[in-house]
């Protein structure tokens, strides 16, 4: 009798694309889920990176691996080492802070290149201060005057040029796919006006949360104005495992959570899949889907821990850089997999962490322990 | 005729005369012997720091207003910073030196408040009053030029929340307001700490130099610093830093000389005119400085008093013999030891005569306000009541009166010892219906030690006429009623009292400062405009103000250590 399997399709696939050898057969902290050819990286490369507090990990890492992240706000003099972090220099490529979603990554290349101008006007940042709409936190307690905020955006914004239009490696990492945004003119903001810094105004403010079709549509927009600016710079995009801190809309936060992650998951493949120049990097799932839940992500349940950075870093270069580790330094802060040691969150910036903070003064405000 | 000015032109004179001389006739060396006139002693004012207190080295100036000479001693500590002026906690040795080189400090204290015999000595030879001395510090220069700039060069920008008619370069980058202020807080706090200190050691006539506009040759910056930063921005950071200085000053209590708005043009950079070297201003600011030094320091003359010096006055006073004081005196003195307060008369007659003698045409502001008095201020502190300056015939007539024997030995049991008046103020006190204000609403003197005060009416003083009134320990309010010639001395520290607004007919009276008098000291009656006492009994100026018998000097000098 002949093998009904002969002629079975799956006889002619990657080891790794069995679960068996790629899944059950590794250590959890072992499993790398790329496979296949990728375009590489090496130190002179001028790597860029934006997008969700998760992409903070991969600019620290590679900075301290000796790539050349690029950093097109370089910290000046005047700030010592422990501040830099404070007023986000070095966290990305530019002094943008978070960008959450690839609309607020549109609208911030448009403005860079002088396509779009925001009627919202700068935002209170208490005690005489203003903060810029666009990154409320990039500085401690904002900006001394509107003056300083709108010569400090004019130096950013040609900053952000410099970056679209000279960098080699653009790495993108999605993080929500809830916004708020102006009514006026659709400007899109890191956090809900209101949360700490800001006023919010139901007359100029709303909440929005994109669907899948407009993720797609965001991004390939970006990406084709990117890429006349840069016709040569290559796309890695990645999906933060970040939960959201909180979800406005009137469900469960992980059912939202979950929700946002599949579309951006599946935008990113939309665009991997159509356009040669961008390649999808899996963090989110080496984040949440090797089985390693309780080890990469902390108490809360929703910071991912050095180890899990280390691992996605691991596999980061095993991809882009093969032969490259990442640096000790990185290394040294990974908390063993065993043991009973509570695992540690990785210290990032995060503008939703307003909104968490918002929560938490409401909880005190209505007696409740938060 | 500025007598300083006289000096220094016949000295001009005299060496252009010479040098013609010599080149007529080059065998001739003989000299016409020097003749030296005295101009007098200057208020020695003590500019100390970096090389911003070079300028004012020993400009000597007079000041038209009091005639009084003031120099200025510059100490240039090459190096000095506003960070740097303290170091592990104390003071930097080397401001510390200049203090003690100056003998202002000796073993970390004061040697003006100092009763130790070197330090009486020395102020006595060196004829300099026992008085906070004045002292300016110049610093946070070197600061701004050596650690705050290079920052920025011309890469970063500052915009100073508030309007400045300094411009911001387009496209340069922020250094935020906030951090660059925090760059200044830090480099003035050890500044701060080095000031409250010096007030601490007992200072209080300190005063801060604010940082000078910079100077608006461009290039000559460039190559003295090494490096550029533009012009707009050095001015906006001298802003900064003059406005956290200013800040840290009034933390600490210490005044701050700006004299920006009169060295600065309708642009707000330096008038060419007031530059000297590119780094420094000219003697011409220098000027302006040391006006509003000097005002400055007038106005705030209260500071003078050396406690000390009047404790040690009062032990070298002159005890007369025991008298045969009457029986009424005696109660009289009694009363005065029991209450604070006792009271006799003048004839009427001579009362009589005093006010005939009296043209009230001054007002309440004090036109003999110097810095080594404590007094009123210059601008007047009431329009309700006048002043007069006295006759030679008043004062003379006055001080045989309080000098008479019934009068002087109830003084003299009152002091403990014989007197003299620092001054005699005749006042007139308009009637009028709003609440009493100053000398009118109840106050204590605050008098050094040992000083007492006395009133003679010179009209009929009732209820209606501002009757002097004081809280006596019981707490009742009572009222010095009486004719023309009554007079009262009283303890102005003990009791709190005030002269009641006059509500119908006017009241007029002189008041009296009195103090214990040394041996080597005259039986004196000064009158010294509205101040109130000297602020070292050893050693004041007298120049402008009257007195019987007259002053001999401008300055009245009494060795302690031969009193």
């Amino acid at each position: 009798m002949s093998n009904p399997f002969t002629t079975c399709p799956y006889n002619s696939i990657l080891e790794d694309a069995r679960w068996s050898n790629a899944m059950t057969a590794k250590a959890n902290d072992q499993i790398d889920p790329h496979t296949g050819p990728a375009f590489q990286i090496d130190h002179p490369t001028r790597i860029a990176t934006a997008g969700s507090c998760f992409a903070q990990n991969l600019a620290r890492v590679l900075h301290a691996s000796g790539f050349n992240h690029y950093c097109v706000e370089p910290a000046p003099s005047w700030i010592d080492e422990t501040e830099r972090a404070i007023f986000n220099y070095g966290v990305f490529s530019g002094r943008y802070g978070n960008i959450y979603t690839p609309r607020q990554l549109l609208q911030l290349m448009q403005r860079a290149l002088g396509q779009f101008e925001t009627e919202e006007p700068a935002w209170d940042a208490g005690q005489g201060r203003v903060a810029d709409p666009f990154r409320p936190r990039i500085q401690p307690d904002g900006f001394d005057s509107l003056a300083e905020m709108e010569a400090d955006r004019a130096v950013h914004l040609e900053a952000v040029r410099t970056m679209l239009t000279t960098m080699d490696v653009f790495v993108f990492t999605l993080g929500l796919t809830e916004a708020w945004r102006s009514r006026i003119d659709g400007a899109v903001f890191p956090v809900a006006p209101g949360c700490g810094v800001g006023q919010f105004d139901p007359e100029r403010h709303e909440f929005h949360n994109f669907r899948v079709t407009e993720i797609i549509a965001d991004l390939a927009e970006a990406f084709d104005l990117l890429r006349s600016v840069n016709p040569h710079v290559r796309i890695i995009l990645t999906v933060s495992p970040v939960p959201l801190v909180a979800t406005y809309t009137p469900r469960h936060v992980l059912q939202a959570t979950v929700y946002s992650k599949s579309v951006l998951r599946t935008a990113a493949e939309e665009l991997a899949l159509s356009d040669p120049s961008v390649s999808y990097f899996a963090a989110y799932e080496i984040a949440t889907a090797t089985l390693n839940g309780a080890h990469y992500f902390a108490a809360d349940k929703r910071s991912v821990t050095n180890a899990c950075v280390d691992h996605v870093m691991r596999c980061f270069f095993d991809r882009f850089s093969p032969g490259k580790k990442p640096s000790s330094m990185a290394m040294a802060s990974t908390v063993p997999l065993t043991g009973d040691a509570p695992a540690k969150a990785v210290d990032v910036i995060c503008d939703e962490n307003a909104i968490a903070e918002a929560l938490a003064d409401q909880m005190a405000t209505n007696g409740l322990k938060s | 005729m500025n007598p300083l000015s006289d000096i220094i032109r016949s000295v001009v004179t005299r060496t252009t005369a010479s040098k013609k001389k010599n080149a007529a006739d080059e065998t001739d060396m003989q000299l016409a012997p020097l003749e030296l006139t005295a101009v007098g002693k200057a208020i020695r004012i003590f500019m100390i720091g970096d090389s911003h207190c070079l300028p004012s080295r020993d400009l000597l100036v007079t000041d038209k207003y009091t005639g009084r000479g003031y120099l200025v001693i510059s100490k240039y500590i090459p190096g000095l910073h506003a960070a740097g002026m303290m170091v592990d906690g104390n003071l930097a040795p080397g401001l510390v030196a200049a203090l003690e080189n100056e003998q202002l400090i000796r073993d970390g204290h004061f040697t003006f408040a100092s009763l130790e015999q070197q330090d009486v000595s020395t102020s006595f030879a060196a004829g300099t009053p026992g008085s906070p001395p004045i002292l300016v510090l110049t610093a946070g220069d070197i600061d701004l030029r050596s650690k705050f700039l290079p920052q920025l060069k011309d890469e970063y920008d500052l915009i100073l929340p508030y309007e400045t008619p300094y411009g911001v370069r387009e496209g340069s980058k922020i250094m935020p307001y906030s951090v660059a202020r925090r760059a200044a807080q830090k480099a003035f706090a050890p500044m701060a700490k080095a000031l409250e200190r010096l007030k601490k050691m007992g200072l209080p006539r300190l005063m801060v130099a604010e940082l000078p506009p910079p100077s608006l040759d461009q290039a000559y910056f460039d190559k003295l610093h090494g490096f550029t930063c533009p012009l707009d921005t050095r001015y906006k950071a001298t802003v900064l830093f003059n406005e956290v200085l200013r800040e840290a000053c009034a933390q600490v209590g210490v005044k701050v000389v700006s004299i920006w708005s009169e060295i600065v043009d309708e642009r707000g950079y330096l008038r060419h005119e007031f530059e000297l070297d590119g780094v420094h201003l000219n003697r011409e600011a220098c000027l302006a400085a040391l006006r509003q030094i000097i005002a400055g320091t007038i106005g705030e003359s209260l500071h003078c008093v050396n406690a000390r010096r009047y404790e040690l006055a009062y032990t070298l006073r002159q005890i007369e013999p025991a008298g045969s004081a009457s029986a009424k005196i005696a109660e009289l003195v009694h009363e005065f030891h029991e209450t604070g307060i006792c009271r006799t008369e003048i004839p009427t007659s001579v009362a009589d005569i005093l006010a005939e003698k009296l043209d009230y045409t001054l007002d309440m502001g004090n036109h003999h306000a110097r810095v080594d008095w404590f007094g009123n201020t210059v601008a007047p502190v009431s329009t309700q009541i006048k002043a007069a300056a006295p006759s030679q015939d008043f004062l003379d007539l006055l001080h045989e009166t309080l000098y008479g024997q019934e009068l002087s030995s109830l003084v003299q049991g009152c002091m403990g010892g014989d007197v003299w008046y620092a001054n005699c103020r005749p006042f007139l006190s308009l009637p009028h219906q709003n609440e009493g204000e100053g000398p009118q609403a109840f106050h204590h003197d605050g008098c050094p030690p040992h000083v007492l005060r006395a009133i003679i009416y010179l009209v009929d003083v009732d209820e209606e006429n501002g009757p002097f009134e004081y809280l006596a320990a019981d707490g009742s309010a009572r009222r010095i009623l009486g004719p023309r010639g009554t007079t009262f001395i009283f303890d102005a520290n003990r009791l709190r009292h005030r002269a009641t607004p006059p509500r119908i007919r006017e009241r007029r009276s002189v008041d009296f400062v009195i103090l214990p008098r040394m041996k080597s000291q005259e039986r004196r009656l000064l009158w010294a405009g509205l101040n109130n006492w000297p602020g070292d009994p050893f050693n004041f100026s007298v120049n402008g103000m009257r007195a019987s018998p007259p002053c001999s000097s401008d300055i009245m000098e009494v060795n302690p250590l031969k009193g």
